[in-house]
Formats: structure tokens, C-alpha cells, sequence
């Protein structure tokens, strides 16, 4: 079941019986603290589970003598799961991270070998000599900022690159970049950051073959980086919504329904932990020593790509 | 220090430190008041009453007073009634129908005064004191014209009811009763003393023929004559024979035949003799009064009293001033166009009635006349007395005739600003009425054979034979010795005519000094001359004041109205004299005689008990430094107030004998250019002062301002010309119609609560306030659209409808939702609807909380469905809402130097008095937060706690949109709301409320901060 902002809003004022009429926390507010306490408290207490709630993947083309490629922008921790490689023959591989301290022994080679961080970008070592090759970044996309609905579109039809909407939000318009978001349970991103080229009533055309395949009826469709609905498990609803209560009774100084809250939220945190961790429970991890002496001496070699 | 309670609403606060006055406090509060203690309520509506249209005569609405039930509007060419009309079937608003009062000419202004005394109104005019008897009754100047000049005749007979050798004093009033009883009596007239000669005897030389006729005298000791000349001795009158040589023939006999001068005939059966005869005549007197020329309405019912001296012993015995009512007659239409009225006195003095009311000794004494009211600024009625303040009285001159002769040498003119009248005498006709013939109709040719007329003669036609009315005609043709009139359909065969006007002037008689003294001269012609006044003259009256054995030629002259000076010249030099005044023959350039009037500004006149139009001159007061002005007179249960430029003063006593002024507080100033400086309210007077605004009582003057004292004392010495203080009894209000305290800043007005003495202020701000019907005010406010004055009225029908304001009617088609309506204006006050009106239907309030408007008809959207039918176009009320605004004074919690987080405000209702306010809040670091709109409906999708429009309603369960007053605390949804950020952290806060929703009383009772402190660091 779909959670949408709306929704988690009523349950947050519900909670602390926030007034109806009021201006010091709007819904605006509301959902502000909300997504600050997803960055903040949901998303490292998801991400220390190691369940790959937030993966997504993204292929970036090498070019000759560009020596560097940002992490996607909307990577959470500005930080990657897993790159590859793949080479002139779509070959993908591992592309190990080298460290600074060694990068100099990889720079006599013309196709890339590995990669460091070089701030918020990845140096690929040595740079590429030529085109042909192309990396496949493995990251944690970030949900969505949150917003009422009203500030999204519900998609009604979809018609090669024509999506159409029930409504469409003023702050939609051409030049603009949107996401697709699922409108079922799970509430992933289909699409991000796609180009609007055309706007026409409640119809939206997009940059040609950037419309999902998997678009739906019933999808919704905002504004990059927002999501009218909670893109969380469902079941850690209720610990945002009392976190998000949390923070809003201490921008009003009421310390005293804080603290009525508290053990309230450890024992919702502590019941989530237990949900989400393990993912799947009848599929334990195989663990496997990459570097043993078994598998790893051919892995050594330069210039050579392991099928995976 | 968590959530500390405001459960006491104090009102304005504007001048004490706002850190240290109690929570409640307010720094704005407009258009509510403290009604209920403690409680914020919003003040009562207006909509508009009475707007001039294009074809009312009146002009420039004044004041406004209700009498006997009924608006009365004092205008500035009149005074009007408003008749008041339910324009809607919800009789919820009225119109004022004007209808004028007929009658005198006169003018108000915003300063006129009321007093109500024997059910009459009374007003202060421009120019004078003015009377309603009731609503719809004329206008009439306050008090009676004066009786004037008398004349007399006399018939010598046997039996007249004066006796022989005597002297009788006659006096008149004139009076009537008003439309209410009150006997209304002028003030008394002239003395007009009638002498009636001493038996005269003489010798009867030889002895008379016992049954003849004929006696002869040699002695011509009886011939005298009367004043008209005619021979004493006539047929039928008596003669007295004694010491008859023949006793037999003593006594009494009747005269038989005319005397001569020579003859005395009587007849006798006794035998002849000689002896002494006596000749013995009463007199049968005729007095004429002349009419003032105010009592000129026959509908009035005026009559006239005859007052008659008992008759001295003698003929140059003055007889005791006793006046006793002889005779009261009703003055007919001939006694009107005559302008005099005249009675022959045949009463006996044993019938006489009661006293004059000014006799000496007996009654109220020669110095109580019933003198007319003096023209007066303020007026209060104070047990049973009517009271005059700032009095200005008639112009009076006294001239002093000591050359009666002189008068017919002479013109005498008048001059009072720019009317000039000239009095003169002339031999080409005759003042006196003489008998004259008369033939035609229509067109009726006077033959006078003691006239030489000319065109435009104003001649008075009395005891006329034919159709002809007496009265007053003027000549169209001449020729000698006939003249002629114009009476279209009437006819004269016969009649007397007296000549009132010759060459445009006044005629006066002055009889020729052949064989009168110089001092019966002066006084014949002195009599002439005040009669020929009394009956021609549009600006003065004229009194002949010489009574019994005084001085002879007193002329006393006195303005009709409260007018210029009144100048007076001859036109030729006169030598001697005929004035002791040095009266000029040029009205320039020479010392001049004129009249003079009293201005008394520091002056109370006071009425005689229960007569508020009789006052007598010596009825006088003084109140403090003669320069300093009355402005206002409050009478109050145990004393008067007078409010004076140079202080106030308390008038005490219980009657005019023992009415003493005494002052309560002269440091304190009162400004005499301020229209209304001062009303009364719950038995004390309140009133703007040099020291803000002051409670008087009869023990003493308090400031009552002081919690305002930054929005008053800066007044002083300002302009305060818009300034009207009034109040409202019923609703415990005062208010304060004043300037605001800076150049250019709009006219501001502030409401005083009496019983709980709270301050808050009010948008409408009127030039005039009154309280009206169903004690409602009513104010007087100038529409600059319009160009005029408009009367508003305050809804006072004990509803929520009192909380709205102006009105519209229209028809309504509601839309099958009940959400929306299409509603066409088709009349009321000029106003459209706007978000906050509410419409009226079946008891139900239907508010708008949309309006769009297009081609004239008005989309309105409401807050919930209506209860209005989808079916047809029903005609509907739409009443406006009017805004309130409060705000509070700083709330720190009582630690002013410590920063607080003020999280959350809750306020409180006694009942569902809002559905909708808008919510500010101001700090130390901002003057004002973002806006809170509160909205019932955000809490409740049905807005309201009713059941619903039907079959329940809203009736009896609920009565949040009905229009019921409720007493006593109800359930009533908490205002409550976050405080926001730019106030939320703060030393202090200020929450401002905005109120905009028709029918909705407030009623706030408790206002709560959730606040906490969290440092002593307030700046940098």
C-alpha cells in the first residue's frame, strides 16, 4: 500500500494534535522535517541492515583522455555500492579502487585498469587512450524529498513519450527534469531526472526513449529529486512519523511531549532494525574468498576482463 | 511560566509603561468593546437610516433627538421627522421616511441642545429657542410674544362698571394652552388707566317747573368733555339734585333730553325748588390690546385675558396695582387680521377671577414677567426649571418722549441692520378709524372724506358691512376723497378705516396741543407712536411703559428676535427736543441712540418652576470669569453641571430661590471651539478637557482618560471642531468623536465603558450622536460620495443581526449544490457583498465566503450548503460584515529580560461566537508575524455545531448560524494555533486578532501563551 505524503502528514498531526489553524509549521514544514529525518535517521539505520534497499545502477561511457566521472549526483553519502567495467566488446568486469599511494604503477597502459576517489569524482587509472570502453556505477539513490501531492502528477495515460497527467503542477514545464515514481508498494524511482521537451494541457512529452517501459497508470510523476509518496518500507512509516512528530514538538519547545516520545522511538527503531535485517531469510549470503589462492592469481593479470 | 492565562480583558492601555500593566491589556481594540466584563465583544453595527434625496426641502442634517417615539432631525433650514419603515420582511432594517414640521423659519447646528419639559421639546437654535408640542406639531419659538400697547374708550352711563370719580388700571395677556396642556401666558401688557370724571355740581339758579323739561343753568361748570369730544350729559344718564329748596326733588333723575351748554333737562314729579344739582356718569370702558404680530395662527386657539384694577377713590387717585381677571375671550380671525382685539368691560368687580401673576406682594411681583427664553448655547432642564447658559436676550432701547408736539414736526426712523422703518404723521389721512361708505365688489371704492389717499396705502378695514374680512388692504387707485381696494368676490358697503402706511411710511397720531397739557401731548402721541410699532413693524415691538402717575412718554422698544442693534433718528434736527435721548437726525457721522442687548456668556437664565418658557429677567446666575463660556448645562439627579470655558461648576438647590452655583474645579479648561464638549451618562457628565477627558460628579472632577492618555492630551490646543461627545445609556457605552492626535490623521472615535471603565475605539466616527428608537444611536456621518450627511442607525434588535453592519436586498438563485448563489442587488444600503456577509434566511446565516461579480449579478460561493431553496429566486437580505480588530498589549510572562519561546496561543470563547479571524502576532523584533487565518471549517467539516438546516435546523439544538442571542457559556471550538517564527522567540508578544464575519459577537474570555523561557541574552 502506497503511503502517500498526504497520509504521513495526517498521522504526524495526529500525533501531537497540531493545530488546524497555524502558520509556524505548515505542511511544507512538515514534510521538510520529515525528509530531513530520512536522510538522517532512516537511510543509515536502512543502510547499516546491507540489504541494498537504496541500489541503482547507472553505465557512464569512457572517453579518451577524460581522466575523471562524477558519482551520480543523487548518490546518497556520495558514495557507490559496486563499479564495473565494461570493454570495447561489452565485457564487463571488475574495476577495482587503487589506491593513491600505488596509481603511479598502472599509468604505462592505455585502457583503464582501476579507479580512486579524486574528491566527488572517480579517476579512472591510467586514462583511457581511446573510446570503448564504459563503467557501470552501482550506488544508493537518495528517496525522494517529500511533498504533498498536489505537487505531483497522477499519470492517466502513457503514449510512447507522451505521458499524460490527472493534473499537472504549476512548477512542471519544458526545460524541466522529473522523476517517474511508482505508485505501488516500494515507491522506486522509474525514472529520474527525465527532460520535459513538451507541455501541452495536462500532457507531458519527454526526451525521445526516456520514458520508463515500465510506467503505469497510476505512477506518479514529480519534480527531480521529490516524491509525493514515502519511499521507504511501509513499516518504517510509523518510526518517521514519530520522529517527525519529535522534531516538530521541539521547534515549539514542548520538551515535555518530546520526552513522551522517546521511548516510543527506540522501540520502533529497534523493531525496525529486526524487520529489515535480513532482506530474505530463506537465502543466507554466500561468502567467497576472491582472494584465495584458488580464484585469485588469473585476476592479477592486466589488461584482462573476467566475465561475471 | 508554561502557559500562563489571560482571563481578564481590560481594554486600551496607551499611556502607562506597557510592561507593567495588567495582562489584558490592549493597545488596539476598534469596533469591540469590553460589554460583559472582562469579555472581548464586538460592538454593535450600523447600516445606513436616511440619506438626503434630490427632492427633500430640508437641507443639511444637524442634530437628531427622539420625541414621543419619532426620529426628530434638526436641519439647517428646519426641523424634520423621520417615520421609520422595515424595509425587508425580516424587520431587521428600517428606512427613515423625512417628513418637514412646518412652522418658523429656523436653523441648527451639531451644537443645538435638547431638553424635554412638560412633554414639549425644546431646541436650542441659531436665533432662538425652538418648541415641539409634539412630533409632528410646528415649530414655534420657545415662550409667547409679549403683550403690548393698550387703548381705551370709554361710554359714561349710569350703571357702568366704573364708578364715578375713579381711576381703574387694566392690563392683558395673551396665552393658550400647547398640545399638551401647558398653559402658556405672556408676559403682561401696558397699564392702560381709564379715569372716570367726579360728580360736578352746580347751582340750580331758579326753581324748575315741577314735570317740565327745560332747566336752565347759567353756570356752565358741567361742561366738560370726554376724551373724544363728546358733551357730557346724554339722555338716560343720571342726575343727582340735593339741597333742593324743595327737599322733595333731591335724588337721583334721569336725563331727558341732551344737555347744552346752557340747558340741563331732567325730569321730575316733585315740586319746583331750587337746590344744588349733581351730574354723576359711570363709565363703560372699551379696551383695545393690540396683537402681537407672532400670534397670527387661529388653529393655536390664543386667547386674551383682561386684568382690571379694583377702582381708586378718586379721580387723581392711582389705583392699588392689584390686577384681577375680569374676562378671558378666544381670539376670532377678525381679531387676528385686525391685529387687535378689544373688550367692552361690563364685568363687576365683585366677579373678578384670580390675580395677575406678576402683582406685587400677592404673586410673583412685577419682576416675573413671562419673558420669552434668551437666545441661548446650552439648555438643560434641572427640577422642574428649565436652564439658559451663554444667554444673549432681545435688543432693548428706552426713549423718553418730553416734547410731544415736537413728533409731528418730525419723521422717526428705525434702522435694524438692513431694515429701515419710518414712523410719521401727516394731516392727508387719518390713523384713527373712521366711518367710511363703500360700493362694488371685487374692486370696492372707499369714499373717506378725511383722506387724501395715495396708491400703496396700507389701510386696516374694521366693522365693515358686506362680505368684505377686516383686515389689512392696500390702496390700487385714487381719487379725492375715495380710494380703492382689490377683495376679488367681496363686498363693503360700509365700515372704518384706518390708514397704517402714507408714502411708504408708518403713520403715528399726535394730537394737537390745544387746550392738553405737554405732558398729555407727549403721552397721546407716545401711545400713537408705540401702537402704529406694535402694528407695522417687522423688527420691534413697542411698549408704552408710563403706568398710573409715573413720568408720561416712556417708550420701551425691544427686537423681535435676537437681532442687530436697533438705531433710531429724527429726521430734522428738533429744537427743543422731543427726546430726553439725544436721538440724531443722521444714522452716521453723529453720536447715535441705539438699543443694546446682554451677551452673558458666564450667564444661567432659569426658567420659573414648571413653566420652561417663562423667564423672568431677574432669573439670573453667574458661573465663574465672565469671559468664559457655557458650554454645556448636565443636569444631574442632585445638581446641574455647568461645563464652562474657565471650569467646571455645579448649579444646586432645589428651586430658583435657593439656586446657588458653586465651582467643582476651575484648574480644569474646557475648549469653546469644540462643537459637543460634554454629555452625561449614568448621572455624571463626561467631557474633554485640558486634562484629558474628565468625570463629573456633583462631588468633584476626575480624569477618567488616563489609561489613553497618549491618544488625548495630545488634543489639546488643537483643532477640535469634529469633536461630539454622547453616549449610550442602555449599552453603558460613552463616546468620543475627536481629531486624531497628528496633522492629517482621520477623525477618531473612542468608547468608554461606564460601569466597568474600559477604553476601545470605534471606525464610525460620526459628526452628531443621539440616542433614537428601541435605543439604538444614531449618528450623523457626511458621505463624501454623496456630498451629504447621512443618518445611520445602530442594530439594536437583540440578534446576532446586531452584529452586521449596512445591508442590500436582492433575489437569490441558488445552484443545485447549495454551495453557490447568483444574487442580484435590488436595493437597500449601496453596498456589494464581499467575503465575510453572511445572508439572512429563515433564521439562518449563509456565509460568503466568495464573491465575483459580473453583468450586476454576484457569485457568491458559501462556507457550507445553504439553507436557502434552489427553487425560484427568493428576495434576501445580505448583511455586511464590518471588521474588529485587536491586538493585545506586550505579554512577557512577567520577565520582561528573558527570551521566551512562545510556542502556542489558545483562545477561548464564552459561546461559537467565531467562525473565522485572522491571527498576527508582534514582538520586541518584529512588528508584526505571518498572518494565521483560523477557520472553523479546518477543524470541522460542518463549520458549525448545529444539527443541520432541516427538519432540525439550527434550532433548538444549535445556534451557531442561527440569530439567537445565548446566554452563559456554551461549547465553543478553542482558537488554537502555533505561534510563528518571526514572534514565536521573543522578550514579549502581541497577538492582533482581525474579525470579518457578519453575525458573530466574539465574545473571547481567555487568551493562553504555551511559552518557555530559555536565556538571559536578549541582544548583542
Amino acid at each position: 500500500m502506497t503511503i502517500s505524503c498526504d497520509e504521513f502528514l495526517a498521522g504526524v498531526k495526529r500525533l501531537i494534535t497540531a493545530p488546524s489553524n497555524q502558520k509556524l509549521l505548515e505542511d511544507d514544514d512538515f514534510l521538510a522535517i520529515a525528509t530531513d529525518r530520512i536522510r538522517d535517521t532512516l537511510i543509515p539505520l536502512i543502510d547499516s541492515a546491507n540489504q541494498d534497499y537504496f541500489v541503482m545502477k547507472t553505465n557512464l561511457p569512457i572517453l579518451a583522455g577524460v581522466e575523471n566521472y562524477s558519482i551520480p549526483p543523487r548518490a546518497i553519502g556520495r558514495k557507490l555500492r559496486e563499479i564495473k567495467i565494461f570493454n570495447e566488446s561489452g565485457v564487463r568486469g571488475d574495476f577495482p579502487k587503487i589506491s593513491i599511494e600505488r596509481e603511479h604503477l598502472y599509468l604505462s597502459s592505455a585502457s583503464p585498469y582501476g579507479f580512486h576517489f579524486y574528491g566527488d569524482r572517480i579517476q579512472l587509472v591510467p586514462i583511457p587512450t581511446s573510446d570503448g570502453f564504459s563503467l557501470q556505477l552501482w550506488w544508493f539513490l537518495s528517496p525522494g524529498k517529500l511533498v504533498k501531492t498536489s505537487e505531483a502528477g497522477v499519470v492517466t495515460n502513457i503514449s510512447g513519450d507522451d505521458v499524460t497527467l490527472q493534473t499537472v503542477p504549476s512548477t512542471f514545464a519544458i526545460g524541466r527534469r522529473l522523476d517517474f515514481v511508482q505508485g505501488t508498494t516500494g515507491n522506486r524511482y522509474l525514472g529520474i531526472d527525465t527532460l520535459v521537451t513538451n507541455l501541452a494541457a495536462n500532457t507531458l512529452t519527454f526526451s525521445a526513449g526516456t520514458v520508463p517501459s515500465d510506467l503505469s497508470v497510476g505512477d506518479y510523476v514529480s519534480l527531480a529529486g521529490e516524491s509525493p509518496v514515502l519511499q521507504i518500507p511501509e513499516e518504517a512509516k510509523p518510526y518517521l512519523q514519530t520522529c517527525t512528530a519529535y522534531d516538530a514538538l521541539y521547534s515549539i519547545s514542548d520538551f515535555e511531549g518530546q520526552k513522551a516520545l522517546e521511548f516510543k522511538m527506540k522501540e520502533q527503531k529497534e523493531n525496525l532494525l529486526k524487520l529489515l535485517e535480513p532482506r530474505i531469510e530463506g537465502e543466507a549470503e554466500i561468502i567467497i574468498n576472491e582472494k584465495g589462492l584458488l580464484r585469485g592469481r588469473m585476476r592479477r593479470s592486466y589488461g584482462f576482463l573476467w566475465r561475471v | 511560566m508554561a502557559n500562563p492565562e489571560i482571563r481578564k480583558f481590560d481594554g486600551l492601555y496607551l499611556q502607562a509603561n506597557s510592561f507593567n500593566i495588567p495582562d489584558g491589556a490592549m493597545e488596539l481594540a476598534e469596533n469591540v468593546v469590553i460589554q460583559s466584563d472582562n469579555i472581548v465583544s464586538k460592538s454593535k453595527g450600523y447600516f445606513e437610516f436616511w440619506r438626503p434625496g434630490g427632492g427633500d426641502a430640508l437641507h443639511n442634517i444637524k442634530a437628531l433627538y427622539t420625541y414621543q417615539g419619532k426620529l426628530v432631525g434638526l436641519f439647517e433650514n428646519g426641523v424634520g421627522r423621520f417615520d421609520e419603515s422595515f424595509t425587508t420582511a425580516d424587520n431587521f432594517n428600517t428606512i427613515g421616511t423625512l417628513t418637514r414640521n412646518t412652522g418658523a423659519t429656523c436653523s441648527f447646528d451639531r451644537f443645538s441642545y435638547f431638553a424635554k419639559a412638560n412633554s414639549n421639546l425644546y431646541m436650542t437654535g441659531y436665533d432662538a429657542i425652538y418648541r415641539l408640542e409634539s412630533f409632528s406639531s410646528k415649530v414655534r419659538k420657545a415662550g409667547v410674544a409679549p403683550a403690548l400697547s393698550l387703548a381705551s374708550s370709554s361710554v359714561y352711563i349710569n350703571s357702568g362698571v366704573l364708578p364715578p370719580n375713579s381711576q381703574s388700571g387694566y392690563r392683558v395677556l395673551f396665552g393658550r394652552r400647547d398640545f399638551n396642556g401647558n398653559l402658556l401666558l405672556s408676559s403682561p401688557s401696558d397699564v392702560e388707566t381709564v379715569g372716570v370724571p367726579a360728580p360736578v355740581g352746580a347751582p340750580i339758579p331758579a326753581a324748575p317747573t315741577v314735570g317740565t323739561l327745560a332747566y336752565t343753568v347759567t353756570s356752565n361748570v358741567c361742561e366738560f368733555d370726554d376724551t373724544a369730544g363728546v358733551l357730557l350729559g346724554h339722555i338716560g344718564e343720571q342726575i343727582l339734585v340735593s339741597f333742593a329748596s324743595n327737599s322733595v326733588i333731591n335724588g337721583a333723575h334721569t336725563i331727558t333730553q341732551p344737555f347744552t351748554v346752557t340747558n340741563r333737562s331732567f325730569s321730575t314729579t316733585a315740586a319746583n325748588g331750587t337746590g344744588f344739582l349733581t351730574y354723576t356718569v359711570y363709565s363703560q370702558p372699551t379696551i383695545v390690546a393690540d396683537i402681537p404680530s407672532e400670534i397670527n395662527d387661529l388653529t393655536e386657539e390664543w386667547f386674551v385675558q383682561y386684568y382690571r384694577t379694583a377702582s381708586s377713590l378718586g379721580v387723581a387717585v392711582d389705583p392699588t396695582p392689584v390686577f384681577n381677571l375680569m374676562n378671558e375671550q378666544a381670539l376670532t380671525s377678525t381679531d387676528l387680521a385686525l391685529g387687535q382685539v378689544q373688550f367692552t368691560d361690563i364685568v363687576d368687580y365683585l366677579l373678578r377671577g384670580a390675580e395677575l401673576y406678576s402683582d406685587a406682594n400677592s404673586r410673583e411681583g412685577p419682576l416675573q414677567p413671562n419673558d420669552r427664553p434668551p437666545q441661548a448655547f446650552a439648555m438643560a432642564d434641572y427640577k422642574g426649571h428649565m436652564l439658559y447658559g451663554d444667554i444673549t436676550t432681545v435688543q432693548r432701547l428706552q426713549l423718553d418722549v418730553a416734547n410731544g408736539a415736537q413728533l409731528a414736526t418730525t419723521d422717526i426712523q428705525f434702522r435694524c441692520d438692513l431694515v429701515t422703518e419710518t414712523y410719521t404723521t401727516t394731516i392727508n389721512v387719518h390713523s384713527n378709524p373712521l366711518s367710511v361708505t363703500a360700493s362694488g365688489t371685487g374692486t370696492i371704492v372707499i369714499t373717506d372724506f378725511s383722506a387724501l389717499a395715495q396708491v400703496g396705502n396700507q389701510i386696516l378695514i374694521s366693522n365693515i358691512t358686506g362680505t368684505l374680512p377686516p383686515g389689512k388692504y392696500t390702496t390700487i387707485a385714487v381719487t379725492v376723497n375715495t380710494y380703492t381696494i382689490s377683495a376679488p368676490g367681496y363686498t363693503m358697503t360700509a365700515g372704518k378705516v384706518a390708514f397704517l402706511t402714507y408714502n411708504s411710511k408708518f403713520l403715528f397720531n399726535v394730537p394737537s396741543s390745544t387746550g392738553l397739557t405737554v405732558s398729555q401731548v407727549s403721552a397721546a402721541a407716545s401711545k400713537s407712536l408705540v401702537r402704529s410699532i406694535n402694528r407695522n413693524s417687522a423688527i420691534m415691538y413697542a411698549n408704552y411703559l408710563s403706568t398710573f402717575s409715573e413720568f408720561p412718554g416712556k417708550i420701551g422698544i425691544q427686537s423681535k428676535g435676537y437681532s442687530e442693534p436697533i438705531f433710531v433718528k429724527t429726521s430734522t434736527t428738533l429744537n427743543p427736543p422731543a427726546f430726553i435721548q439725544p436721538v440724531p437726525s443722521a444714522f452716521s457721522g453723529v453720536k447715535q441712540v441705539y438699543s443694546e442687548n446682554d451677551q452673558l456668556h458666564n450667564a444661567i437664565e432659569i426658567s420659573k418652576a414648571g413653566e420652561p418658557e417663562a423667564v423672568p429677567p431677574l432669573n439670573r446666575l453667574f458661573a465663574g470669569e465672565a469671559s468664559g463660556r457655557v458650554l454645556s448645562l448636565i443636569p444631574l439627579r442632585d445638581c446641574c453641571i455647568i461645563i464652562k470655558e474657565d471650569g467646571a461648576f455645579k448649579l444646586s438647590g432645589d428651586s430658583v430661590g435657593d439656586f446657588t452655583i458653586t465651582p467643582l474645579d476651575t484648574t480644569v479648561k474646557f475648549d469653546g471651539l469644540a462643537w459637543r464638549i460634554s454629555s452625561q451618562i449614568n448621572n455624571m457628565a463626561i467631557g474633554l478637557s485640558n486634562q484629558g477627558i474628565v468625570q463629573i460628579t456633583d462631588s468633584g472632577v476626575q480624569v477618567i482618560s488616563r489609561r489613553i492618555d497618549d491618544v488625548i492630551q495630545p488634543l489639546v490646543g488643537k483643532d477640535l471642531s469634529s469633536t461630539f461627545l454622547g453616549g449610550n445609556e442602555g449599552d453603558r457605552l460613552f463616546y468620543i468623536n475627536t481629531s486624531g492626535i497628528n496633522e492629517g490623521d482621520d477623525d477618531v472615535c473612542w468608547v468608554y465603558n461606564v460601569l466597568n471603565r474600559t477604553w476601545t475605539k470605534s471606525s464610525e466616527v460620526f459628526t452628531h450622536l443621539a440616542l433614537g428608537p428601541d435605543d439604538a444611536t444614531f449618528g450623523i456621518l457626511f458621505d463624501s460620495e454623496a456630498g451629504a450627511d447621512v443618518i445611520h442607525r445602530q442594530r439594536k434588535t437583540q440578534t446576532l443581526v446586531d452584529y452586521t453592519g449596512k445591508y442590500c436586498i436582492g433575489t437569490i438563485a441558488i445552484d443545485a449544490s447549495k454551495a453557490f448563489g447568483d444574487f442580484t442587488i435590488t436595493g437597500g444600503n449601496p453596498v456589494t457583498p464581499t467575503i465575510g456577509d453572511a445572508i439572512l434566511y429563515d433564521g439562518v446565516f449563509s456565509r460568503v465566503t466568495a464573491s465575483v461579480s459580473g453583468s450586476g449579478v454576484f457569485r457568491l460561493t458559501f462556507s457550507q450548503p445553504t439553507n436557502i431553496p434552489t427553487v425560484g429566486t427568493p428576495t434576501v437580505v445580505l448583511y455586511k460584515a464590518y471588521q474588529s480588530i485587536f491586538k493585545m498589549a506586550p505579554f512577557h510572562a512577567g520577565q520582561v529580560g528573558l527570551e521566551k519561546h512562545f510556542s502556542q496561543m489558545q483562545v477561548h470563547l464564552r459561546q461559537a461566537a467565531i467562525t473565522d479571524v485572522t491571527i498576527t502576532f508582534g514582538g520586541a523584533y518584529f512588528g508584526s508575524s505571518e498572518i494565521t487565518k483560523w477557520s472553523l471549517a479546518n477543524i470541522t467539516s460542518q463549520g458549525s455545531t448545529g444539527w443541520g438546516y432541516s427538519p432540525w435546523g439550527f434550532f433548538p439544538w444549535g445556534l451557531s448560524q442561527g440569530i439567537k442571542l445565548s446566554a452563559g457559556t456554551r461549547a465553543a471550538s478553542i482558537i488554537r494555533t502555533y505561534v510563528p517564527r518571526f514572534a514565536a522567540r521573543n522578550t514579549f508578544i502581541q497577538a492582533q486578532f482581525v474579525h470579518l464575519c457578519a453575525g458573530q459577537p466574539l465574545l473571547v474570555q481567555g487568551l493562553i501563551f504555551t511559552c518557555r523561557g530559555y536565556g538571559d541574552r536578549t541582544s548583542k
